[in-house]
């Protein structure tokens, strides 16, 4: 069916309004997606069948998580709300209230905690919530949270984003002005704070390991950060705003997505093609390819565990499941192929014949 | 927020259809329209197959989760054609000098369709037209004539290749379109008329909900056409009696109810 | 190398200078003086003077041997002889005459004479010249030279190359798309003639009118001198220990050269005379000596070598009349069982260039060592060839041949097969053509297949670490002029490919048999093929335009119906190149470039040099006045096992990928820039992951290994699509 430069990317078109976020659980064998329609989706990541829906929120879903062994999912909403929902069969376990829209939800990597991140709006201060989760009766949950980090600031330093670090340790959080700061996710304490863009901070996706992340941005770049040391460590430049950057498995490439937004598509020549997921390597910082399909901005990505797949969500309300080609996994930079075939030999026999360069 | 910006302002592609051939596979019909702006009908014949795959038990039992939600009801085996579509091939190159690679690509495809030439409808083979087809009369076995198409799905479903406005697609039950308000359609608009401008005159006669001046998908030109809601129907109203046959930058312009799109 | 200072002749004050050196050096003594002609011969028996009148007479009758004696002193003292006597012969050559003859001479068991010219005693011994007390002689000082083979450890695995040009000779490293990186400067005068390298590529030879010398190691220092005055041809054992010289101009009496030249002469007395030496070229001293048969003395065409080597260097041979001379190199070059293999009318002879494997040997027994010889048909015999087996000198086969006019012995590089080029002359004698005889050496009672040609051969070359050959022939009809093989450039040849196809017999034994794969016309002469095989070059040699066809043998592509399906090659022409003034091509030893030259010495166009990669681009031109000589710099035999070869085809992707790299960073230095950084980054972002993985160990959640399990899943394939343009 497929060559070894060409894919048959699966449209799913479960949502009719623009995606939000989409994630695939530990194992990869499912992708969860939210959009601003309402429904949270999960479907299959092998063939794009889509098992169910959890149905409850009555306004668009921003963010979505599911728990290490995918027996529940959390959901944020702009319906004032946060959902735990039982995986399997799209029941609601929990409801949190909140006081304006939530925006942002992620569990603890060990999933003991969560946070909701709620937005600075209808009087509220941007805050991200972190609650202790009871696991052993998921219905019964404490509404009060365990920290609460405020946003020290008017709207236009809003948190927008954020994500947990490797351990739970850190809270990473991207702001409306550009801006990235990190956490103390036991006592709330900045511990530090970037300017790292330009515009508002759209998406943090962490390694792996959770050790470094990539952020996107609406200036039309994304750079790699490492989480301890806050260093900058690579930064990849688009031709239009960035809604959505993840760091790839198996290969060290970054995916970038985003696109002119509405209102400018026209003003700019050949609008056409803006609106392509971007292939960067991560360490070279070169973009080395693209993958067009979307008929709008792309707003979120994300790549499966194994990294042989990733899945896009776009304004237009389609997600595009792309099981990736032979050509995307051989793909290497020539030093990178020097790199692997003299370690090859090191490890196979180290009086092998080498090339000095 | 408007997002009808980038919609193409081409016809409508026929809703695909989908044929359960009784033997394990089934035939979708779907239509997209290629580089050339051409309408292509494209034929797939799919198999679902069993494939034996090693996993994860956590994902072997997942596997066996039953369908819950919008997908309660849906007793199918494999994925549904509703939300689910496998596309066309999409060649990925990688490459320090992608944006080369591409052209190279595309200017060799660009050569091999102009190449291509019609093709049978009946046996898929090109050298001679549908009509003089050989197998015109013995057909039926595998092929698919087009007397025995069913003239249309009993559940058509809004996607395709092509963009689809997200109100219009199947199962789009739970929004509803921005405004219960039919859409005015403004034809015969000069080319400098743009979506401000058309906004400010609207605004004279009241609140609009959207204003949108289609455009030229590739060269950003707006074409002249134009739809415009308003609030209220009688705004609505109040615009076309104001507009229609008014002259706007020497042009005469000519303000409608939209059609309904079917 | 010395470097001479410039100086002006007229602005030396003659009279100012010191001759008196020179004087000395050159002064010529009077020939014939009475000193001159006395001999002191030491040693002889101290008799009573009773007896002295009988000494004397002995002593007298075995010196005049050497000339008319005018007087012997013989002094007595104390009623005895001294022990020592003085002859005064009538000129001084027969006092010369009289050293070399009788110096060291026994006269019986006790008494050893020792002859010396008297004016050497004065000279030497009087004068005080040398000292009465020992001394140790010096020994010369080790000089280190090196390791012979340093550039087989070239990091970048590259190729050396000399070229011969105008007055100089360069080394030079290759490198595919670099300029000539000299190994050493350029050196004048560093050959007088041309050069040559042993066969694996230690030494380096080059010619001076005194004889040749060895050079070596990573600065090529000499190693020794060979001394052999007028030396015109030279041949290196294949093992690089022995040396062939050839010169027109017999060995020297010592005592004919130049005094101070006698010190370090290397030659005996039995050498005097001979003109082909055999050194051993790691001491740098002659360790045979032949005189030439007289059918080869004042010879135009002398064939060479006139030595031929076993593949192991432990036999040479060299051919006389009616006879072969097998040596052993490791018993002082005695003959071979002390005594000349008789052979009848044999033409020509050759060692199998490897040890054999015959049939009947047993798993242990060491390769066996074969030659291979022919005879002409004389009145009531036929011609033969037979191979045999050394030492033992057993004949293992014979085959009788009639018709011949000449046969070439081709022996296959594995020696497993020789194949005999035996031209025929029609019953009327007008005309001829060629068999094939093809010995199989590891079969049992080593059979011969016959390959029977209306064709003339002209040309057979055995593909290098292989058993095809290719053959250009075509067909005589009575033009050929008898005494030459050579086809004129003009005419259309018949070119086969020929290879072995495997016929089954039975279940467990098939035949190989030779079948041609193709064949086809060309007007080419010369075949070339790679020192590693698959590619050969077929081209003309010695035209003003030649044509350079690179072949592959075994193209990995689809196989052109012309070809015989049943066997595996696939002949393919790969390129078309043309060269002026082409005299010789050289491929460098593993077969991956290959150097068309134009050398002055046989054309006056287009002289200079040309390099291809293997298949036939143009990877280097260069245009040099009086251009001599290009030579790739052999190399050993590869050390690889087969499973060393197996890794690095199976790792051949990675390998290549580091030597492309390479190549890229010297074609372009901005790109070198660009790897280098990119190397930096990559190395950069390990060492920052590896840090961290380190740091952040405890922190990583580790998950443990799952058991997996099988399960089905259902799949949509499309298993038809089309689509048709309706719009």
């Amino acid at each position: 069916m497929s060559s070894n430069k060409s894919m048959r990317p699966i449209l799913l078109t479960g949502h009719e309004r623009p995606l939000t976020q989409v994630k695939y659980n530990r194992e990869g064998d499912l992708i969860f997606s939210v959009a601003k329609d309402q429904h949270v989706c999960v479907w299959y990541s092998s063939n794009g069948e889509r098992l169910g829906t959890y149905d409850g929120h009555k306004g668009t879903v921003w963010s979505v998580d599911v728990s290490l062994e995918t027996e529940f999912v959390v959901t944020a909403s702009a319906d004032f709300s946060g959902i735990l929902w039982n995986a399997e069969n799209g029941k609601i376990l929990y409801t949190w209230n909140f006081n304006s829209p939530a925006k942002r939800c992620e569990l603890s990597p060990d999933n003991k905690f969560l946070f909701f991140l709620t937005d600075q709006a209808m009087g509220q201060v941007g805050t991200v919530k972190i609650f202790q989760l009871n696991t052993s009766d998921l219905s019964k949950q404490s509404d009060e949270p365990v920290l609460e980090i405020l946003n020290k600031g008017d709207a236009s330093i809003k948190p927008t984003v954020a994500a947990w670090s490797y351990g739970g340790k850190y809270i990473i959080t991207g702001h409306a002005d550009g801006s990235i700061t990190k956490y103390d996710a036991t006592t709330g304490e900045e511990l530090n704070r970037v300017k790292a863009f330009k515009e508002t901070v759209t998406d943090i996706q962490t390694s792996s390991d959770k050790t470094y992340f990539v952020a996107s941005s609406k200036d039309q770049t994304s750079r790699l950060y490492d989480i301890d040391t806050f260093e900058l460590l690579k930064e990849y430049l688009s031709d239009a705003p960035v809604n959505s950057a993840c760091i790839t498995p198996v290969k060290d490439f970054v995916l970038l997505g985003g696109g002119q937004d509405a209102k400018n598509v026209t003003t700019t020549a050949g609008g056409e093609g803006r609106f392509d997921c971007k292939i960067f390597h991560k360490i070279f910082e070169d973009q080395i390819g693209r993958i067009k399909g979307h008929f709008g901005p792309i707003n979120c990505l994300s790549t499966h565990p194994d990294g042989h797949s990733f899945v896009s969500g776009g304004e237009d309300g389609f997600m595009r499941l792309h099981h990736l080609p032979k050509s995307y996994l051989d793909f290497q930079y020539e030093v990178e192929k020097t790199a692997e075939a003299l370690q090859h030999q090191n490890n196979e026999n180290p009086d092998a014949l080498k090339v000095d360069a | 927020m408007s997002f009808t910006n980038w919609v193409d302002a081409g016809t409508e592609l026929p809703a695909p259809q989908v044929i359960d051939n009784n033997d394990g596979t089934k035939t979708v019909i779907s239509y997209r329209y290629n580089d050339q702006k051409k309408k292509i009908k494209v034929t797939q014949k799919i198999k679902l197959i069993e494939t034996t795959e090693t996993v994860n038990p956590l994902v072997a039992k997942r596997m066996k989760w039953s369908r819950f939600g919008l997908e309660k009801d849906n007793k199918n085996i494999g994925p549904a054609t509703t939300t689910t579509k496998i596309l066309e091939p999409v060649t990925l190159i990688l490459s320090t000098t992608w944006k080369a690679d591409e052209e190279k690509e595309q200017q060799l495809a660009k050569k091999n369709t102009a190449r291509s030439v019609m093709k049978c409808r009946f046996c898929g083979n090109s050298g001679h037209y549908s009509a003089k087809c050989p197998y015109k009369d013995t057909f039926g076995v595998d092929g698919l004539p087009k007397s025995e198409v069913p003239a249309a799905s009993d559940k058509p479903s809004g996607f395709g290749a092509k963009y689809v406005p997200s109100g219009l697609r199947a199962g789009a039950n739970g929004l509803k379109p921005v405004n219960e308000v039919p859409a005015l359609r403004f034809t015969n608009l000069n080319s400098n008329v743009d979506t401000q401008t058309l906004q400010q005159l609207v605004s004279k006669f009241g609140p609009y909900e959207r204003v949108s001046v289609l455009k030229n998908r590739d060269t950003g030109e707006p074409m002249g056409v134009a739809f415009v809601n308003m609030l209220t129907k009688k705004d609505a109203e109040a615009v076309m009696e104001g507009l229609n046959g008014k002259g706007l930058f020497n042009m005469i312009i000519s303000v409608e109810w939209a059609k309904p799109k079917k | 190398m010395t470097e001479v200072a410039e100086f002006d002749v007229n602005s030396v004050d003659l009279s100012s200078l010191d001759f008196s050196d020179l004087e000395s050096k050159y002064n010529v003594k009077e020939e014939n003086s009475l000193i001159d002609r006395c001999v002191l011969c030491d040693g002889a028996p101290i008799a009573p003077e009773s007896k002295a009148p009988v000494l004397k007479k002995v002593l007298n009758k075995l010196f005049s041997q050497c000339g008319k004696i005018e007087d012997i002193y013989l002094p007595i003292e104390d009623g005895k002889t001294k022990g020592y006597l003085i002859i005064r012969y009538s000129n001084s050559i027969e006092a010369s005459k009289a050293v070399n003859s009788l110096n060291g001479k026994k006269l019986d068991i006790k008494h050893r004479l020792l002859v010396n010219k008297l004016n050497d005693i004065e000279e030497f011994v009087l004068s005080g010249k040398i000292s009465n007390e020992f001394e140790e002689p010096l020994f010369p000082k080790f000089k280190e030279i090196g390791y012979l083979n340093s550039w087989l450890i070239d990091n970048n695995v590259r190729d050396q190359f000399l070229i011969n040009y105008d007055q100089s000779v360069g080394i030079n490293w290759f490198r595919k798309n670099l300029e000539n990186e000299p190994v050493i400067p350029f050196r004048n005068q560093w050959t007088s003639t041309y050069m040559k390298w042993s066969p694996k590529g230690k030494y380096l030879f080059s010619m001076f009118p005194q004889g040749v010398q060895s050079w070596g190691g990573s600065n090529f220092d000499r190693i020794h001198k060979y001394l052999h005055p007028g030396v015109r041809l030279i041949d290196i054992s294949p093992n690089e220990k022995f040396l062939v010289t050839l010169s027109p101009e017999p060995i020297m009496n010592k005592l004919d050269l130049k005094p101070e030249l006698r010190n370090d002469y290397p030659f005996k007395d039995e050498d005097i005379g001979k003109k082909l030496i055999i050194w051993d070229i790691s001491i740098g001293l002659p360790v045979k000596t032949f005189a030439l048969p007289p059918n080869l003395e004042n010879t135009n065409r002398m064939p060479w070598p006139l030595i031929k080597w076993s593949y192991d260097d432990k036999y040479c041979a060299r051919q006389g009349p009616d006879a072969i001379g097998i040596y052993e190199t490791e018993k002082d070059f005695q003959l071979l069982d002390k005594k000349l293999v008789k052979i009848d009318g044999i033409v020509d002879f050759e060692f199998a260039p490897s040890g054999i494997k015959l049939a009947n040997s047993k798993k242990d027994d060491p390769l066996d060592i074969i030659l291979s010889y022919w005879t002409p048909e004389s009145e009531n015999q036929s011609a033969k060839v037979s191979v045999m087996n050394i030492p033992s000198k057993t004949i293992l086969r014979t085959i009788p041949l009639v018709q011949v006019k000449d046969i070439k012995l081709n022996w296959n590089e594995s020696g497993k097969y020789l194949c005999c080029n035996v031209t025929r002359h029609t019953k009327s004698k007008k005309s001829f053509f060629s068999n094939l005889q093809i010995f199989k050496l590891t079969e049992k009672d080593l059979p011969v297949d016959k390959i029977e040609l209306t064709d003339l051969i002209l040309n057979f070359k055995w593909e290098p670490k292989s058993n095809k050959f290719i053959t250009i022939s075509k067909i005589d009809k009575g033009e050929i002029n008898n005494q030459s093989n050579i086809a004129t450039s003009s005419s259309i040849n018949t070119i086969t490919i020929f290879d072995i196809e495997e016929v089954k017999v039975s279940n467990n034994s098939s035949l190989k048999k030779w079948v041609p794969l193709t064949n086809f016309s060309d007007s080419l002469n010369d075949i070339i093929w790679s020192p590693n095989g698959r590619f050969v070059i077929l081209t003309s040699l010695n035209e003003n335009l030649s044509k350079l066809k690179f072949y592959d043998v075994e193209f990995d592509g689809e196989k052109s119906k012309e070809q015989n399906k049943k066997v595996s090659s696939n002949l393919k022409l790969l390129k078309t190149n043309e060269f002026a003034g082409l005299t010789d091509i050289q491929w460098e030893s593993s077969g991956r470039f290959v150097t068309a030259i134009s050398s002055f010495w046989k054309t006056k166009i287009n002289n200079g040099y040309t390099i291809y990669d293997c298949v036939g681009h143009i990877l280097k031109e260069e245009h040099i006045n009086s251009f001599k000589e290009f030579l790739w710099r052999p190399r050993p035999i590869k050390l690889l096992t087969n499973n060393d070869k197996k890794r690095v085809r199976k790792n051949l992707k990675e390998y290549a990928a580091q030597f492309e790299e390479s190549d890229t960073m010297d074609t372009n230095a901005a790109l070198r820039e660009l790897i280098l950084q990119r190397k930096k980054l990559l190395n950069d972002w390990k060492s920052y992951r590896s840090k961290t993985i380190e740091k952040l160990d405890k922190f990583i959640i580790k998950r443990k290994e799952i058991e997996l399990e099988k399960v089905k899943t259902i799949k949509e394939v499309i298993i038809e699509e089309n689509e048709e343009v309706i719009e």
